[in-house]
């Protein structure tokens, strides 16, 4: 495990990341398991959720308001904001140990005195970022298909895939913003600082605009509105939506490598 | 001879402040070159341009024959370093840390490892975080040597490792130039560079302002000669010899300083009766001070416990020489 960046990256975070990855699968787990009781008193809750205002309801539970539907549900519980959440604060944490992590830890100018050159050193901690955050997002998955047949909760399997594709996209899009501050400056604190700007900023934006009729133009400038807002779990794969992530990824990475080769690397 | 390291007007501004000007180094084939001078003068930063873990300002550096921006990795993979700062991943043990950074290299034997190790009495089963300053070093060194690099750079080598290590590591100099290793090592404490350097550079306030071999610096050196006679002290015989300067006399006792050669000096005080002579070496100190007052023009107003070379005790006690301690007794 100590055979070059990648790898010690991947042992560095083997006990963060089981940790991470057993929280968020117990947490899905425990939501699903909600479900049944929550679709039997469906009809009190109706009544409440039925009284919000429809821009309000739209904004922060999309198109359908049925909450016996498991789908409507779990992107109310879990999709619209508890999950991106966790998977962006855990992308951004990886993204500062990486560059400015090691930077500011003082081991990063030794190890670049070593034959490794800055854009191969770069892409194997961008590698560990990446891999960590799949393998999260992987767990999220894989716990709420066990729950989805444990209770029966019917979930259609091609969106439950989708709408993975569409969180992953967007927690790499976020940490990757992260990482390339990280990359550019070699300051943990800004690193985190920005990421959860951006995190945060992208999710009001969303809300905002929506409540909002005149600033409904703004959506489009969100990280989650392509990740699909309020219902991830109705609208599965994006693959338009899908592609701005991607962009906006590989944006941040090209910053993060023209960055990086140029800048002088601190003690 | 082959120029290991080249350098050509490297200049280093970080914003507006000063890191090195136009320094040019000429660090030849299978010597050491001490790059000395005080904290702060622009060592570090030469070194680290070296490395490319900075960009010059202007300015050129080549190591190896290679251009040491454009082909770094390859200067890298054939020189070995040790920063004057550096932290090691707190939760690796010793053995698994060089195990990493011999992987990042390849090709590093790693019995000689364990045998530098052994060396330097380092334990390699200690986690990092449980390492004192001292075995932190240690662990530089060793991995600076490992793969037996053609140039070894150095930044304040000696700096937190004991007498004892001290040696060892002037052994370890002594035995990779002789294996045709080149050395290139930076430092504020001057005894050490002469103890174990060829040729030194001195550097201040960012500019390279003398190079020297350290032998030839001997032979101008300024002696610090005492004479202790049966009668009275013949003071106007010594000031009128050439050379001699900062003459006092107490009671029997003559003490005076001595540019260049002592044989006059000898030779006036084999006329009387002599009870004792003594002549300290001078240290690259001495000899810095008098290249550097001769170079400001003349510089009188510089005693040396003002100049940029003050003597603090702490630089006294890095020294394992003896002969330093007793030369600032008497």
């Amino acid at each position: 495990m100590l055979r070059d960046p990648f790898l010690k990256g991947l042992r560095d975070q083997r006990r963060s990341l089981a940790i991470w990855a057993a929280s968020v699968s117990c947490y899905v787990v425990m939501m699903c398991s909600l479900f049944p009781s929550i679709r039997e008193s469906a009809g009190d809750l109706q009544g409440y959720i039925d009284s919000m205002p429809e821009a309000f309801r739209k904004a922060f539970m999309g198109a359908s308001t049925d909450f016996g539907d498991a789908v409507t549900y779990l992107n109310g519980e879990l999709f619209s904001f508890m999950t991106p959440l966790l998977l962006i604060a855990f992308g951004i944490a990886v993204a500062a140990a990486q560059i400015a992590g090691e930077e500011e830890s003082g081991t990063l100018g030794l190890l670049l005195a070593y034959p490794v050159s800055r854009a191969r050193l770069l892409a194997q901690k961008y590698a560990v970022l990446v891999t960590g955050t799949v393998v999260l997002c992987a767990a999220h998955l894989a716990a709420m298909s066990v729950a989805d047949v444990m209770i029966g909760l019917g979930l259609p399997a091609g969106d439950l895939v989708g709408a993975h594709v569409m969180l992953l996209l967007l927690a790499l899009a976020v940490a990757t913003v992260a990482f390339a501050v990280g990359a550019a400056t070699g300051k943990r604190g800004l690193t985190i600082a920005i990421g959860a700007a951006l995190g945060v900023v992208a999710y009001l934006l969303n809300i905002v605009a929506q409540l909002v009729q005149s600033l409904l133009w703004l959506q489009k400038l969100s990280l989650f509105y392509y990740y699909g807002g309020a219902e991830p779990l109705r609208l599965g794969l994006q693959p338009a939506n899908a592609v701005v992530l991607l962009l906006v990824t590989a944006v941040a990475g090209g910053v993060a490598w023209f960055a990086f080769a140029r800048r002088d690397v601190h003690v | 001879m082959a120029l290991v390291v080249d350098t050509e007007h490297l200049t280093k501004y970080y914003g507006s402040s000063r890191g090195i000007i136009d320094v040019d180094l000429d660090v030849e084939t299978g010597e050491v070159y001490g790059f000395l001078g005080p904290n702060g003068a622009g060592k570090t930063t030469t070194i680290r341009i070296l490395l490319d873990l900075i960009r010059p300002t202007s300015g050129a550096a080549t190591v190896l024959g290679l251009d040491a921006r454009r082909e770094s990795v390859a200067v890298r993979r054939r020189v070995g370093y040790l920063p004057g700062e550096y932290a090691l991943y707190p939760r690796l043990t010793g053995a698994e840390t060089l195990r990493y950074y011999a992987n990042l290299r390849g090709g590093v034997d790693w019995s000689y490892v364990e045998a530098l190790a052994a060396r330097l009495d380092f334990d390699l089963g200690r986690r990092a975080a449980d390492l004192s300053t001292g075995n932190k070093r240690k662990l530089g060194l060793i991995q600076a040597f490992m793969h037996r690099p053609e140039l070894i750079i150095l930044d304040e080598p000696t700096s937190g490792l004991d007498p004892l290590v001290q040696r060892e590591f002037y052994a370890m100099v002594d035995e990779a130039r002789s294996a045709g290793q080149t050395i290139f090592l930076s430092s504020h404490i001057l005894p050490e560079a002469q103890r174990v350097c060829s040729r030194v550079g001195f550097v201040r306030e960012g500019r390279l302002v003398a190079v020297e071999d350290v032998a030839s610096l001997s032979k101008r050196a300024v002696h610090h000669v005492e004479i202790e006679f049966a009668g009275p002290a013949p003071r106007d015989e010594f000031a009128v010899l050439p050379g001699v300067g900062s003459l006092t006399t107490t009671d029997h006792r003559l003490t005076f300083t001595v540019r260049g050669a002592l044989d006059t000096v000898v030779k006036a005080a084999a006329r009387h009766e002599v009870i004792a002579l003594t002549s300290h070496e001078p240290d690259l100190e001495d000899l810095f001070l008098a290249y550097y007052d001769e170079g400001a023009g003349g510089g009188a107003d510089k005693s040396p416990g003002e100049g940029p070379w003050r003597r603090d005790p702490a630089r006294i006690r890095d020294d394992p020489d003896p002969r330093e301690g007793s030369a600032d007794a008497s």
